[in-house]
């Protein structure tokens, strides 16, 4: 049993086994998991190269500024769309792509690196649960690589914090406001939107209201869920609340000139601008929350990391990535119960999740998504070398663009979505790339025996016997790697 | 018959005789650069007598069984003398044996002979005589023996990454298209045999995905239903790059699909389809040469034979002896070389296989030998350690 639930541990928790790990945990499996509970210490050092969100931000400013000044000086056509922040695809827009693009495979080259290569992949899974949860989406132009700066600076640190720490951290940072355009939710009653109005003329696209946006999906997709009791005048009293919470433009300005805007942090580029506030207290399900500039957000959000929504909300999305797409309700209810009773430590959740017999049932129940399948398969072969432009291809080709998720509600997480014959296809086309790549070379990487490492028990006799049939190492590993049981944990 | 037993060990010196020779001035390179070489693995274990039947053999049809004549949609096999001939998918080859530009060896195998695709591929591109005995290949062997000072990539692997054949000390590379290779029929055969049986919804998946494909392959005006579509540009590709004036000396191609567990009669499924795609391609490559072609050695070659007799589902299993090929403007062509051991049952290997007679790596250093003038001492100890007794074939090429 215990190398049953070695396998399910390093597959259904983590990124799939490394040679040698499932016999390596086998002893408790439960309590591997439970020692990666603890935060890091320090960012991993594969990581260290990930841009910060000044970096990523300046860079896609500087692309901007250049394009504007060919526009003016009538070299290239203006943008297609009224609001070059958006995504379409002009010559423009292509531009500003081209020029941040190497930022966006550096911070790629560091994801990959980290997922294959961590000793804690359950934690790295948690990180990238909730930065797949708050999501933001180099679809849009202007967040590029800070995609991978919110993940650095929101979902890694706190990624067995307190709810609470993680949903401020998410809601104040700068690729949120951006993605979510809080950046232009200006309080109608505020002196800058009386400002702004007054230079309609000069500058006819300045936002001069509410934009509900962030709000909405803050309230919908990160704490209450669509159901979870709130109206539409809740959405639009929640976003006069978060007017003023934006970007600070002058830091970044004047770290742009002198080139030190890399080394900005998300911290040092949130800005509260009461200028922007709509002034007033506001009332949001039901309480009045006084005008105190920043901190009327912030008491919201306490509000609603603390609602009984929230808990459940997140208890049955935690439930449904790890365990299954339809999760035992007494699974959830586990869950939603150490969320409240512990106040949102996710570490007491997720230790939940460990103790609970529902998450160890050995029949799969889920169906990796394409970055999955690709890390347990790099990770499993131990395949560090692999052209990181060639890998963000790929797992496009098979349905998940690197930082590109569709919308702010994050890649699909299940089966129905990812089971289209199209990905499929493309997952068996892949299979047979990786496998050809590494098979005939190394001993080791004989099918039948990566399959016994990488799968231990969950290698079902089928497999191993399509496996040891196959006329070329290559075919079986790619047999492997395609197999029901390497796509289903 | 046509061929003479050990005829072609008696031809020694050959080797020697062609280093002084001064090389074609038909193409571009001139000199020891203009002396190219394709190799093509077959993956799988291509069946020699589907692809070469022995059909004057006396015990033919009794050691062949249903498998000694083809099926009428097949064609009728293409005479190369009067106890071999090819199979009717590959007429593009049996264009070559006719024009003296492709020779078979018959009853051949590696030094590996216990059926495993695994080791036996291992050996094959190793040219080591145990399985995983070597880190690298006999093909790089030979190009650092012949260009020791080489800067520029010697050999390029048509594939994603660079077979072990290709690797070694030498500077090597390698191409292939850069969007995800299609994945090959038998592949997508066995994976949706084990989706039928493990997973309902990715098996049908997976076949509609199939069925989307083949329509999308036709509306492109890709050649449709008789193979060729995934070999056949990276046959042309290799033959891109070995043209190039700072091109390799040496291209690697594989093929899958031979390894033909069931129904090999198909006309232009599992290895029919493989047989043509080989067909196919064989015919771009040369054609990509050009006048290259006369410096031009093609070598394909298998991990193993098959069973002489079909198994219980019309194909055949996992056996020894087996066929390769030799093609090029300056081969001795248009024969079949083998020191034949015939298919009565007493002389099958182990009851059931053809009985290996040739080394294969006497097939490989006498076509190396010729071609590039590789020494003994290097052949028999680089470039296949530990080979002095599998003596160069001679006699391959043009004197």
């Amino acid at each position: 049993m215990t190398m049953l639930n070695a396998a399910i541990a390093v597959r259904r928790f983590g990124y799939g086994a490394r040679f040698g790990e499932i016999e390596a945990i086998a002893k408790d499996p439960r309590n591997w998991l439970k020692a990666q509970l603890a935060p890091e210490k320090e960012l991993p050092a594969a990581l260290q190269n990930v841009p910060n969100v000044g970096e990523s931000m300046g860079m896609f400013a500087r692309a901007l500024a250049r394009v504007q000044q060919r526009v003016a000086r009538g070299e290239a056509p203006p943008t297609a769309n009224a609001d070059p922040t958006m995504p379409n695809q002009d010559a423009a827009e292509q531009s500003i792509r081209e020029a941040i693009r190497p930022l966006a495979t550096r911070a790629y080259s560091a994801r990959v690196a980290q997922s294959i290569g961590t000793d804690r992949p359950f934690y790295e899974r948690i990180v990238h649960f909730w930065s797949n949860h708050f999501a933001v989406s180099a679809q849009k132009a202007q967040v590029n690589a800070g995609v991978a700066a919110f993940e650095k600076d929101v979902a890694r640190p706190h990624a067995v914090g307190r709810f609470e720490t993680l949903l401020v951290a998410s809601s104040q940072h700068p690729a949120m406001l951006a993605y979510l355009d809080n950046i232009s939710n200006i309080g109608p009653n505020s002196p800058a939107a009386a400002r702004l109005r007054a230079v309609a003329e000069r500058r006819p696209r300045a936002p001069t209201g509410l934009n509900e946006n962030l709000a909405r999906e803050i309230l919908e997709l990160h704490t209450l869920g669509v159901n979870g009791g709130y109206g539409q005048a809740d959405v639009t009293n929640f976003a006069k609340v978060l007017t003023g919470w934006g970007i600070n433009r002058r830091a970044a300005q004047e770290a742009g000139r002198d080139g030190s805007i890399a080394a900005l942090s998300a911290r040092d580029l949130f800005q509260f601008t009461p200028f922007a506030h709509e002034p007033g207290a506001h009332v949001v399900l039901g309480r009045a929350y006084a005008d105190q500039g920043e901190r009327q957000g912030l008491e919201v959000l306490e509000t609603l990391a603390r609602h009984p929504s929230t808990a459940k909300f997140i208890a049955l999305k935690i439930a449904k990535h790890f365990v299954a797409d339809e999760p035992p309700s007494s699974l959830v209810v586990k869950l939603e119960t150490a969320f409240k009773r512990h106040d949102g430590d996710m570490a007491k959740v997720f230790g939940a999740l460990i103790d609970a017999d529902e998450a160890w049932d050995p029949q799969p129940q889920k169906y990796l998504r394409p970055e999955e399948f690709m890390f347990a398969t790099l990770r499993g072969l131990n395949i560090h070398d692999f052209p990181v432009e060639r890998l963000a291809f790929s797992v496009e080709a098979m349905g998940q663009r690197p930082f590109s998720p569709p919308g702010p509600d994050g890649f699909a997480d299940n089966a129905d979505f990812w089971l289209s014959p199209d990905f499929v296809w493309r997952r068996a086309e892949w299979a047979m790339l990786i496998a050809r790549n590494v098979a005939n070379v190394a001993k080791d990487m004989q099918p039948n025996r990566v399959g016994q490492a990488l799968l231990g028990p969950l290698l079902t006799a089928a497999t191993a016997e399509a496996i040891s049939r196959a006329e070329s190492p290559a075919q079986g590993l790619a047999l492997l790697l395609a197999s029901a049981d390497f796509q289903r944990r | 018959m046509s061929f003479s037993r050990r005829s072609f060990l008696t031809l020694g010196g050959a080797a020697g005789a062609l280093a002084a020779f001064p090389t074609f001035a038909w193409g571009a390179q001139t000199g020891p650069e203009a002396r190219k070489l394709a190799v093509v693995i077959l993956r799988g274990g291509l069946d020699g007598l589907q692809a070469v039947p022995a059909i004057g053999d006396p015990n033919w049809t009794a050691a062949r069984k249903a498998l000694a004549e083809p099926l009428p949609q097949i064609g009728d096999y293409l005479p190369i003398n009067e106890t071999f001939a090819l199979d009717a998918r590959l007429a593009n080859l049996a264009a070559l044996f006719k024009s003296g530009e492709a020779l078979a060896v018959h009853a051949t195998c590696s030094p590996y002979q216990r059926r495993s695709h695994f080791d036996g591929q291992n050996v094959l591109e190793s040219g080591g005589v145990e399985p995983f005995g070597l880190n690298d290949g006999w093909i790089n062997r030979a190009l650092a023996a012949k260009w020791p000072q080489a800067e520029r990539p010697l050999g390029i692997g048509i594939a994603p990454q660079i077979p072990l054949a290709l690797r070694g000390p030498g500077n090597v590379t390698s191409w292939a298209p850069s969007r995800l290779p299609a994945p090959d029929e038998d592949f997508l055969r066995r994976l949706g045999n084990l989706y039928a049986a493990t997973d309902r919804d990715l098996a049908a998946a997976l076949k509609m995905a199939e069925e989307a494909n083949d329509i999308a392959a036709g509306m492109d005006g890709m050649e449709g239903g008789g193979g060729g579509r995934r070999f056949e540009p990276l046959a042309r590709a290799a033959a891109q790059f070995l043209t190039d004036p700072k091109g390799p000396q040496a291209a690697v191609l594989e093929l899958s699909g031979f390894d033909s567990h069931t129904a090999q009669m198909t006309p232009a499924a599992g290895l029919g389809r493989s047989m043509r795609e080989l067909d196919a391609g064989l015919a771009a490559f040369k054609d990509g040469m050009g006048a290259q072609w006369a410096n031009t050695l093609v070598l394909v070659v298998t991990e193993f034979g098959r069973t002489v007799a079909p198994n219980g589902s019309g194909g055949t299993d996992h056996g020894t002896g087996g066929v390769a090929f030799v093609l090029g403007g300056a081969v001795k062509g248009g024969r079949v070389l083998a020191d034949w051991p015939g298919l009565a049952p007493a002389n099958l290997l182990d009851g059931r296989d053809l009985r290996p007679t040739t080394d294969l790596r006497s097939v490989l250093k006498g076509a190396l030998a010729a071609h590039w003038a590789l020494s003994p001492e290097a052949l028999d100890r680089v470039v296949f350690p530990d080979s002095a007794k599998a003596a160069p074939m001679m006699g391959l090429l043009k004197a």
